[in-house]
C-alpha cells in the first residue's frame, strides 16, 4: 500500500491510494462544552436529507451521550476492541501514534479493518441518553471541575476524512473525495450496494438504504457549501457550538482563519479517534468537566489535557482571541475565511472575498430590570 | 582450388543432389529454385494479408482450435425454465469454482462441489443453466447484513488473457450476465419492500407523501409517484439496483477490468432461477446478436470459440462484489 502522511498521528501510514489532498478541505469544530443535545441539528438533517422510505433509521447527524450512548450501538467500543490496545509516544514536543491504524491492522484479505452493524445496533439511537458515567451517590461532587459523575454530548456527522475508509474500501470506486472542497460523496448512480463502505467506516456514518439497496452518507450540504453557506446541521445549532470553514494543513495554518485558529494555533479542536488513521475533519473541543481524562484521551488523543487547559484559560478571561472565535460560532450562515478582533469588545468575520459578513460583541449586553416594577406594579420572574 | 572455392562447392553439394555432379547446370537451376521458393513465401504472406482485408478471419472451429470445455448445443428453442425437460438433452460440464485471491477484498474459501453448467442456443439466443448446491437460499437484501445469492456468466473473445476472467480488461471487454436472487423474488412475488424485513414498522410522515399514510403504514414503494421519488436517491438517478419494478432477474453488463462493470443500455437478457431441495438452478440467456455492440457487447456466432467464466455468490457467507467464487477462464464452442 502507498505511504501517506497523517499529521494527526504525526507519521506516515499505509493507505489504499497515494496522498491526494483536496485544494480546500471543508472542516468544522464542535464545542462539546456548549452542546445541550437538543437534536436540532439531527432534525435539520433528517428533514433535509433522510426522510424518504428506506432512510428511517439513518441519522447522518446524531447526538449521543457519552460515555454510554452510541449510534449505532457500540460503534466506538467495537472498533477499538477489534483494534486492541495501541500506544501514543511522546517524541520531543509532539505525540506520535506508534500503534496500528485500521488500514495497517487489516487482515491480508481486506483493505480496511471493520465490521457490519446489525439492524438491532441501529435500533437504539437514544441509548444511554443523559446517563452519568456512574451512579450518583452522596459522596460525589458536581459543583467543582472536573465532576466526579459526568456525561457529555457528542454530536457526530461524517468526518469527510482526508483518508476515508469508505472510499478505500469501495471496489467499484463509487465513492470520491471532491478536489474543490474535500467533501466525500457516494455516486448514487454507480453504487451497487456491496456495503463495503458501511463495514469499513469506523465512525459508522455510511448507511444502507433498505429500499434503494445502495449506500448513502452525509453530503455536508454541498449545494449550500458551494454557495458559501454553512451546512444545515451547523447553521441551525441553537447552542452555537459549531464553527464551519476550510482547514489548512498545520504547516500552512492561517492564524486568522477561525478553523485553523482553533485546530492548529490554539489546538483546542481535536479529532475524534485520530488513532484509527483517517485524519477526520470534524474537530471537537473536549468537555472540561469530565472526571475521567483517560476516557477523553481515548476519544480525542493525547493532546486533550493541553486543550482543556487552554479552554479553561479562555473561560477565565485570559484569552480574548479564543473567546472571540468561539463567539463567532453560528453567528452567521456564511463561510468565514478570516476573523478579526475589533478593539477589545467585538469580533468580525470575513468571507472568501474579504467582505465582512458578521460582527458580534464579545460579551452580550445585559439589562437587569427590577424584580418589582413600580410603574406596572408587577413582579418579574425573569429580570435579565 | 583455393579455400573459398572449396567451401562454396561443399555448400552446393549439401544443398542439391545435382550439385554432387558439380556441372554447369547447377549455376542455372539453383538460383531458379531459390527464386521460386522466395516467390512462394512472399505470395503466401501477402495473399493472407489481402484475404484478411477482404474477409476478416473467422474464429477457429473447435476441431481446428483448442479443446472446448463447454459446447453450446443447438436446440429448436432454448428454455428459460430451469426445470424444462429440454435441458436434459444438453450435456453437463462440471466447473470447479475457485477462491477470489486477486482483488481485495478477497474470498479465500472455495466451495468443494463444482457448479454444473449446460449451454444451449437456438440460433437467436444463447442460454446457460447453472446449478449449484446451497442449503439455504438468500433472496433478500433489505437489512444491512443481508446479502443475496447470485451467479454470473462472463463471455469474452477467444483467446483472451487469463486476467480477463475478472470482468475483462481494458482491451478485452467482457459481457456479463448477472442473475440476482433478490431480483428474482421481486419479480415472482412483487418488490420486497421495507415492510417485509420490518413487518411491525409504523411511520408518521414522509414529506411529499403525507396523505399516503394510513394507520401508520407507509405506501408501497412501487406506488410512490414519480415526483416523490426524489426521496429515493438511487431510484431517482436511475440506478438499476434501486428500481423497485423489475423486468428481468438477469442484468446485462459490460466489464473492462475489476471495478468497472456497467449496466448496458439495452436490458434484453432473460432468465429465471429456482431454488429447490438445496439446489439453485438458474438460467441466464442473451441474444446472440449483440444489441449493444457499440458498448462492446459480444456477438455470438455459430461455429465460433469464446472464452467464458462462471461465478457464484453465496449470500449466507456475506458474498457481494469481489467476495465471490469465480471459475477459471474456460473455452466455449458454439455448435
Amino acid at each position: 500500500m502507498p505511504k501517506v502522511y497523517n499529521w494527526q498521528i504525526g507519521r506516515e501510514m499505509d493507505y489504499w491510494y497515494p496522498e491526494a489532498r483536496p485544494k480546500k478541505q471543508a472542516a468544522a469544530v464542535f464545542d462539546t462544552n456548549k452542546c445541550i443535545a437538543c437534536q436540532t441539528c439531527t432534525v435539520a438533517c433528517k428533514t433535509t436529507w433522510t426522510s424518504g422510505k428506506g432512510q428511517e433509521y439513518m441519522y447522518w447527524n446524531n447526538v449521543e451521550t457519552k460515555p454510554w450512548g452510541s449510534y449505532p450501538m457500540g460503534w466506538d467500543v467495537n472498533i477499538l476492541k477489534k483494534l486492541g490496545p495501541q500506544r501514543w509516544v511522546r517524541e520531543g514536543d509532539r505525540y506520535v501514534y506508534r500503534g496500528k491504524t485500521i488500514f495497517e491492522a487489516a487482515s491480508p484479505a481486506e483493505r480496511v479493518m471493520g465490521y457490519l452493524p446489525t439492524d438491532l445496533d441501529y435500533a437504539y439511537p437514544n441509548r444511554g441518553e443523559d446517563e452519568t458515567n456512574e451512579a450518583i451517590g452522596e459522596d460525589k461532587f458536581f459543583l467543582r471541575l472536573p465532576h466526579d459523575a459526568w456525561f457529555f454530548y457528542l454530536p457526530r456527522i461524517c468526518n469527510h476524512c482526508t483518508y476515508p475508509a469508505c472510499l478505500a474500501s469501495c471496489p467499484r470506486l463509487s465513492i470520491y473525495k471532491r478536489q474543490e472542497d474535500g467533501i466525500v460523496l457516494i455516486d448514487q448512480a454507480r453504487c451497487r450496494g456491496y456495503r463495503e463502505c458501511v463495514q469499513a467506516c469506523p465512525y459508522k456514518k455510511v448507511f444502507y438504504n433498505h429500499v434503494t439497496r445502495i449506500s448513502e452518507k452525509c453530503v455536508l450540504c454541498y449545494p449550500a457549501v458551494e454557495r458559501g453557506i454553512w451546512p444545515r446541521c451547523m447553521r441551525t445549532c441553537i447552542g452555537k457550538i459549531r464553527m464551519f470553514g476550510y482547514l489548512n494543513t498545520p504547516e500552512k495554518a492561517d492564524p486568522e482563519n477561525p478553523v485553523d485558529f482553533l485546530v492548529h494555533v490554539k489546538k483546542v479542536g481535536l479529532p475524534l479517534l485520530p488513532q484509527l488513521g483517517l485524519e477526520p475533519n470534524i474537530y471537537y473541543i473536549p468537555p472540561i468537566h469530565v472526571g475521567n481524562i483517560s476516557f477523553l484521551r481515548m476519544l480525542f488523543g493525547p493532546q486533550v489535557d493541553q486543550a482543556i487547559q487552554t479552554y479553561n484559560k479562555a473561560i477565565a478571561g485570559k484569552d480574548i482571541e479564543l473567546v472571540a472565535v468561539l463567539t463567532l460560532n453560528v453567528s452567521t450562515d456564511r463561510i468565514m475565511k478570516k476573523f478579526k478582533v475589533i478593539g477589545s469588545s467585538e469580533v468580525a468575520g470575513y468571507d472568501e472575498q474579504g467582505h465582512e459578513v458578521v460582527r458580534v460583541p464579545l460579551k452580550e449586553p445585559a439589562i437587569v430590570r427590577p424584580f418589582y416594577d413600580e410603574r406596572l406594579q408587577v413582579y418579574r420572574h425573569n429580570i435579565t | 582450388m583455393d579455400d573459398k572455392r572449396k567451401r562454396k562447392a561443399a555448400l552446393l553439394r549439401l544443398g542439391s543432389s545435382a550439385a554432387k555432379t558439380g556441372k554447369a547446370f547447377d549455376r542455372f537451376f539453383l538460383p531458379f529454385v531459390a527464386g521460386a521458393a522466395l516467390f512462394t513465401v512472399l505470395a503466401a504472406t501477402f495473399g493472407r494479408q489481402i484475404q484478411e482485408l477482404v474477409s476478416p478471419a473467422k474464429p477457429q472451429p473447435a476441431e481446428a482450435g483448442p479443446k472446448a470445455d463447454i459446447i453450446v448445443h443447438m436446440l429448436d428453442k432454448i428454455p428459460t425454465d430451469p426445470y424444462s425437460p429440454k435441458w436434459d438433452e444438453v450435456p453437463v460440464s462440471n466447473i470447479a469454482l475457485d477462491q477470489q485471491s486477486i482483488v481485495k477484498p478477497l474470498k479465500l474459501e472455495a466451495p468443494k462441489e463444482p457448479v454444473r453448467v449446460r449451454a444451449a442456443h437456438d440460433g437467436e439466443s444463447i442460454a446457460f443453466l447453472i446449478e449449484w448446491s446451497d442449503p439455504k437460499p438468500e433472496t433478500q437484501a433489505i437489512k444491512v447484513t443481508e446479502f443475496r445469492d447470485a451467479c454470473a456468466v462472463l463471455i469474452t473473445r477467444y483467446p483472451a488473457p487469463p486476467e480477463a476472467r475478472f470482468m475483462g480488461t481494458n482491451t478485452v471487454p467482457a459481457t456479463i450476465l448477472h442473475w440476482k436472487a433478490d431480483w428474482q423474488v421481486d419479480l415472482d412475488e412483487g418488490f420486497q419492500d421495507l415492510e417485509k424485513a420490518f413487518p411491525n414498522m409504523s411511520v408518521d410522515m414522509y414529506p411529499l407523501l403525507k396523505d399516503s399514510i394510513t394507520d401508520g403504514k407507509p405506501p408501497k414503494t412501487t406506488d410512490i409517484p414519480d415526483f416523490a421519488k426524489i426521496r429515493l436517491p438511487g431510484t431517482w438517478v436511475g440506478n438499476p439496483v434501486s428500481q423497485p419494478s423489475k423486468t428481468t432477474p438477469v442484468e446485462k453488463l459490460i466489464g473492462k477490468g475489476p471495478g468497472t462493470i456497467t449496466t448496458l443500455p439495452t436490458q434484453d437478457a432473460a432468465g429465471r432461477g429456482v431454488w429447490k431441495d438445496g439446489v439453485w438452478r438458474v438460467v441466464l440467456a442473451k441474444k446472440m446478436k449483440a444489441s449493444d455492440a457499440v458498448q462492446g457487447e459480444i456477438e455470438i456466432e455459430r461455429g465460433a470459440t469464446y472464452s467464458v467464466a462462471f461465478t457464484v455468490w453465496f449470500g449466507q457467507s456475506g458474498d457481494r462484489g469481489a467476495r465471490k467464487n469465480p471459475s477459471g477462464l474456460l473455452t466455449m464452442f458454439v455448435d
